[in-house]
């Protein structure tokens, strides 16, 4: 009994929702070039991350700490282990990003969202073949839900014709998953792949295919 | 027995506790007091549904606190949906009732004693929450940064204590009493001896719990330092040889003993309180989340209440077992339980202040 119990563990629920959009743009070449994506956190995350931050007389926040936020996020979701939540993948093979780009984070004072915006360049566009490509967007810790319920959540950009997105949502996530993601160390160094094995099928899979 | 052997197993389980995701990985940065699990497939699948629950219950907060401040009838759907999620967060993984349940097995509290213990800590659990957030977020304006600065000191505070708590239970309850069988004085039935070092001990036990509530961020050090200051209070040399008194039992909470168990669960707020509270207080209407606040620890407290009341039937219902066949094996059983429940909080306790200084501060 105690030894099951020193077995850390993913988060078993998630405190933060998010509204994800996620756009894949092709190149003139016809490759794909990068993924463009559009996080709209819960109102609840919004309220709690901008308190105690100096707002306008309309609630809006300045540019600068706006500015701040998207480079304070996008470096820890660069981490190794967060990998932007994002995998994209041709052939059974991980590409490599490029850095990220257009970081942005809006704040809707009305609604009291934030969301950040930003684009992931491949390292090397890729173009789709029989095979397709596949992008898988999620949190590995739980932490956040993900959602890509709006229509037009997931897009193409400038795709060849014949090329189509298809979108599968996750499946439960199941203990003997768990578990294997409870041994995740804390700080991994060459995580990714590792975690990726692990977590098929548990993602927001976008399957690009063209024909 | 097996009905008997079964509810001990069922109280055991249930009370699998997890170790938390260390926080300092995760990109966005908001306080974390839930976590993941660790059981078997259908105590995965429980809290799986669990779980569901609750994110169900969490997302309507926001639509709730909108509709009492358009219209005061509607503080009972935000009562209501807080009360709900308290519950099904107190049902969930978490090291709360799992603390509070060995404690109450580690002291043969009455399952009276067991259910006020889980509603004070409760109640304390919501009152830090409150405070925080009305004194960083709304007095001083102070931003998420800063209050998950201080979260995460309460937590090691907390997390500080029941490894002290625990530390201190294992002397009183297993190391002593077996020290005290390898030396020369008989086999003894040994529950009250032990039941009377507890109270020696626990003068000089007190007096560190205060003083880490205070401390905001207490040296790691500090904590392991605790353990050793008891040992000199713990022995007095009480060795009692008759039969516990039934009325010590059952009598009253001892408060000074039970004030640092209390402290160890309540002082690390819950992450759901927080954000509700900050959201509350974001759309001016701060009372609807000191309101949803209470519910959830209304919630909470009853639900712990009730496992600790199973917790206290469990450990009876064990020593009935043992009773059958002797009364030495009754108590011999009885020690066993509040020695391994003892343990049991020094492990959790070292595995959760483990992961929080290993999580980076």
């Amino acid at each position: 009994m105690i030894a099951l119990c020193a077995v850390p563990a993913a988060q078993a629920h998630p405190h933060m929702w998010i509204d994800a959009r996620a756009r894949i743009a092709f190149d003139p070449q016809g490759r794909i070039a990068a993924i463009h994506q559009d996080w709209q956190f819960d109102e609840m995350f919004g309220a709690y991350t901008t308190q105690g931050l100096e707002k306008g007389a309309d609630g809006s926040l300045p540019a600068d700490t706006l500015q701040g936020m998207a480079k304070d996020w996008m470096n820890a979701l660069g981490e190794p282990v967060s990998h932007y939540f994002t995998r994209v993948a041709a052939g059974g093979r991980t590409l490599a990003f490029a850095a990220p780009r257009d970081a942005v984070v809006r704040w809707n004072p009305q609604d009291q969202r934030l969301t950040l915006s930003f684009t992931l360049p491949l390292a090397e566009p890729v173009a789709p073949d029989a095979g397709g490509v596949q992008v898988d967007i999620y949190d590995p810790t739980y932490f956040v839900a993900y959602a890509f319920d709006a229509t037009g959540a997931v897009a193409l950009d400038g795709a060849p014709p014949g090329c189509k997105p298809a979108y599968r949502p996750p499946r439960e996530l199941d203990w003997k998953t768990m578990q294997q993601l409870a041994a995740i160390p804390a700080d991994p160094d060459a995580l990714p792949e590792e975690l990726f094995a692990i977590t098929k099928g548990l993602t927001h899979r976008i399957e690009v295919g063209c024909r | 027995m097996t009905a008997a052997r079964m509810a001990v197993l069922a109280v055991a389980l249930w009370l699998l506790p997890q170790a938390a995701w260390p926080q300092g990985a995760h990109p966005f940065g908001v306080p974390e007091s839930g976590g993941g699990l660790a059981g078997p497939d259908w105590l995965a699948a429980l809290f799986g549904q669990i779980s569901a629950w609750q994110t169900h219950f969490y997302r309507q907060l926001t639509g709730a606190v909108r509709a009492w401040q358009a219209d005061g009838a509607a503080a009972w759907g935000l009562l209501g949906l807080s009360f709900a999620y308290g519950v099904f967060h107190a049902l969930g993984p978490g090291h709360g009732k799992a603390v509070i349940a060995s404690y109450v097995l580690a002291n043969r509290q009455t399952a009276r004693n067991g259910a006020l213990l889980a509603l004070l800590s409760a109640l304390l659990q919501a009152l830090v929450a409150i405070g925080l957030v009305a004194v960083l977020a709304w007095l001083l304006n102070a931003t998420a940064p800063a209050m998950n600065r201080a979260t995460r000191g309460l937590e090691t505070a907390s997390y500080g204590l029941i490894v002290a708590l625990g530390a201190w239970l294992v002397w009183g309850k297993a190391l002593r009493p077996w020290l005290r069988r390898a030396g020369p004085r008989s086999p003894v039935p040994h529950a009250h001896a032990h039941e009377h070092a507890y109270q020696h001990a626990h003068d000089g036990a007190h007096r560190h719990a205060p003083a880490m509530a205070h401390d905001a961020t207490p040296e790691p050090g500090r904590e392991s330092s605790h353990g050793p200051a008891h040992h000199h209070h713990g022995d007095c040399g009480c060795g009692h040889a008759h039969a516990p008194d039934p009325d010590q039992v059952a009598g009253p909470l001892q408060w000074r003993k039970a004030g640092s168990a209390i402290l160890a669960m309540g002082l690390r707020p819950c992450s759901g309180a927080l954000i509700v509270l900050v959201f509350a207080l974001s759309q001016g209407f701060f009372m609807a989340g000191v309101a949803a606040a209470l519910a959830m620890g209304l919630g909470t407290g009853l639900t712990v209440a009730a496992l600790a009341v199973l917790a206290v039937a469990a450990g009876g219902a064990a020593t009935r077992l043992g009773a059958r066949l002797s009364a030495a094996w009754a108590a011999r059983l009885r020690g066993l339980i509040e020695a391994a429940a003892a343990l049991f909080i020094l492990l959790l306790g070292l595995l959760l202040l483990g992961g929080q200084l290993a999580g980076g501060a």
